[in-house]
């Protein structure tokens, strides 16, 4: 099969999964038209009918955190704990509006893939508060301490976005700076942008190790709350 | 299979006079809303999860309607959120889901030829990962320049190119193989 058999192909393929007459379903058109009125100021009762899957999520969410809130020593803090100046690794021009803009949501400061999934994933919110196999929650220091080890390793220093090729399962961090700019990077057999070097390897699996046991190494000013 | 600029511009006179920023919303998302489901389709090939997509990547538009100062840019700018959306959805599927699938078994009719090599093609597809996926369709269903593609998802026209020429290599492999186990039945 030539390029131009694959370019033949790949477009047939299009043409039959996807037709040009095919219209949204009706069901969509009706809860996009509602968008509006859910962002209206009684947002709830007007969202509730399109939304309430996720409001019953959210409604289970906040009864949790209200028990876990009620069951946690001292009174948490709520506001972001990261008030420092901008840290390192993203210290440097950022391409704003690429892709990696909008990779993490808003009140994410770091999140680390393992496996292109979310299973082993890591996620560090803005209030310190993070996500993993069990929840805890960094102090300043803490933070500062976790987004440095990724500002060492060097796999954010090529580019916002950079997709690194190697033999090993696909993994990613992506980290935000204050201005709201991300920059993010995947390694793996996925990947394709170029091959990792031996360097990058070794940074990789280093920062691999530390993000999936933080309690091996972060010092004990560095935890606001430890993983039960 | 961009919109052209004459119509472009027309729509800007459209919705510029549209009083409330609910009605021209609703005014644009309605006029984009089958081609942005498509092209969701196209990228995740599935009819359920491009509808789930479509829908909140114009609840992202909506949330961000502040950030669209020309109305006449809303396709581009509405068509990067909803790329981003997608992308988004398929870093998010188990990859070993793809992995397992059970081999196609030999067919007769040409019929069937034609479905199985839909087949083939779609799990070919299924197995690249998200950026390569999304510059695949937006090259080969809405027939885009690698320019216009890079313009689209804001990333260098370089990395687009490194993006199509792993996607197409790995593609072209994976196509050989299943043609060579084809033959051999």
């Amino acid at each position: 099969m030539n390029e131009r058999q694959l370019d033949q192909r790949l477009r047939a393929w299009y043409r039959a999964e996807v037709s040009d007459l095919e219209s949204a379903p009706p069901s969509l058109g009706r809860r996009v038209a509602a968008i509006p009125e859910a962002a209206a100021p009684r947002p709830v009762r007007l969202r509730w009918a399109v939304l309430r899957p996720a409001a019953a999520l959210l409604a289970v969410g906040l009864v949790l955190a209200l028990l876990l809130g009620a069951l946690a020593a001292g009174a948490r803090r709520d506001a972001p704990v990261l008030r420092s100046a901008a840290w390192p690794a993203l210290d440097r021009p950022c391409e704003r509006g690429s892709t990696a803009a909008a990779d993490l949501p808003e009140d994410l400061v770091l999140r680390f893939d393992d496996q292109g999934g979310f299973a082993q994933s890591f996620e560090l919110r803005a209030d310190g508060s993070f996500v993993r196999a069990g929840q805890g929650r960094l102090s300043e220091r803490g933070m500062t301490l976790v987004l440095d080890a990724v500002a060492t390793s060097g796999l954010l220093a090529h580019g916002c976005h950079l997709d690194l090729w190697d033999e090993e399962r696909i993994r990613g961090v992506s980290v935000r700076s204050l201005d709201g700019t991300s920059a993010v990077t995947h390694w793996g057999a996925y990947s394709g942008f170029r091959s990792i070097t031996e360097r990058e390897r070794e940074a990789a699996a280093e920062l691999t190790r530390l993000l999936r046991d933080l309690e091996a190494w972060l010092p004990p000013d560095a935890w606001i709350e430890r993983p039960r | 299979m961009g919109m052209g600029e004459s119509a472009a511009r027309s729509e800007l006179v459209e919705i510029a006079g549209v009083r409330g920023r609910d009605e021209a919303f609703r005014r644009l998302a309605d006029r984009h809303l089958a081609s942005s489901y498509r092209l969701a389709r196209a990228i995740l090939g599935d009819a359920l999860e491009a509808e789930d997509a479509t829908h909140d990547a114009f609840v992202t538009a909506w949330r961000r309607w502040g950030q669209l100062r020309d109305p006449a840019a809303f396709e581009h700018w509405f068509e990067r959120i909803l790329v981003n959306t997608c992308r988004d959805r398929l870093r998010r599927r188990t990859r070993q889901r793809v992995r397992e699938v059970e081999p196609v078994v030999a067919v007769e009719d040409d019929v069937a030829r034609a479905t199985q090599d839909r087949e083939i093609i779609g799990r070919a597809l299924a197995r690249l990962d998200a950026d390569h996926r999304v510059v695949v369709a937006l090259r080969f269903y809405r027939d885009l320049t690698v320019d216009e593609i890079a313009h689209r998802l804001g990333i260098r026209a370089g990395t687009v190119k490194s993006r199509l020429h792993y996607a197409l290599r790995r593609l072209h492999d994976d196509l050989d193989a299943a043609d060579a186990q084809e033959s051999l039945r």
